[in-house]
């Protein structure tokens, strides 16, 4: 299990789909994929938010220069790319 | 399969080179995140969530910044606490199917931050340096 996800991880994470599943799951990556496949794993964390369109845009700010995205559980640097600790600090 | 399995990193790109800059809110491809997620099914606390996110961000970062090569065990460790939670009291085929959901959700993360680090590289590999090094947390580099 633990080879075969860091297998997934160096190689590319993608390639584990074909590692991980039967055959005849294909149906259901597919499904899937075309559900939104991060969405398929976003779980239950986001079920008491409501569903409007704008507020997946919704962002505070809990120190200067970083922004975190409730919906992405994310926070990235002012301008700059993904913030890991302070991603870990909000939602971790 | 393989043409699934290419939709994927295809849609990502596609997403990474159509976004206007508009829609972008600094380094962050939000109409990938926006078009990548989805409410209608879900089944991650939200620290789990964030741990995906963590993933494939150290995963990215290894991909595109030298010097970052990934802690194996580490992240091996993490991966596999994001999907023992997720997959616990499953059985069967619900267990494949979401121990898959959650490989393509990873994968998927990936490859948005490969593309937001792929548009913007030095600063990309600048913040990585930043979170690296920072003692508050452990990062899961080499």
């Amino acid at each position: 299990m633990r080879s075969r996800m860091t297998a997934a991880l160096l190689a590319g994470a993608l390639a584990a789909t074909s590692l991980a599943q039967p055959a005849g799951a294909n149906s259901d990556v597919a499904a899937a994929l075309a559900a939104g496949v991060l969405g398929a794993a976003v779980g239950a964390s986001l079920a008491n938010h409501a569903h409007h369109h704008h507020e997946h845009k919704a962002h505070f700010s809990p120190a200067p220069g970083i922004k975190c995205y409730d919906y992405q559980r994310a926070c990235y640097h002012d301008g700059g790319g993904f913030a890991n600790n302070w991603t870990r600090r909000i939602y971790g | 399969m393989s043409r699934v399995r290419l939709a994927l990193p295809a849609a990502a790109l596609f997403a990474a080179v159509a976004v206007p800059a508009a829609a972008q809110q600094g380094h962050r491809l939000t109409a990938a995140w926006e078009a990548a997620l989805s409410e209608d099914a879900g089944y991650l606390e939200p620290s789990e969530l964030a741990q995906v996110n963590v993933i494939a961000y150290h995963a990215a970062v290894a991909k595109l910044c030298e010097g970052y090569p990934l802690d194996v065990a580490e992240i091996a460790e993490a991966t596999n606490t994001v999907i023992a939670g997720a997959t616990e009291g499953l059985a069967d085929t619900a267990l494949i199917d979401r121990h898959t959901d959650l490989l393509i959700a990873i994968g998927t993360a990936q490859g948005i931050f490969l593309a937001e680090g792929s548009l913007n590289p030095e600063q990309f590999c600048a913040e990585a340096a930043e979170t690296r090094a920072d003692s508050e947390y452990d990062d899961h580099w080499q």
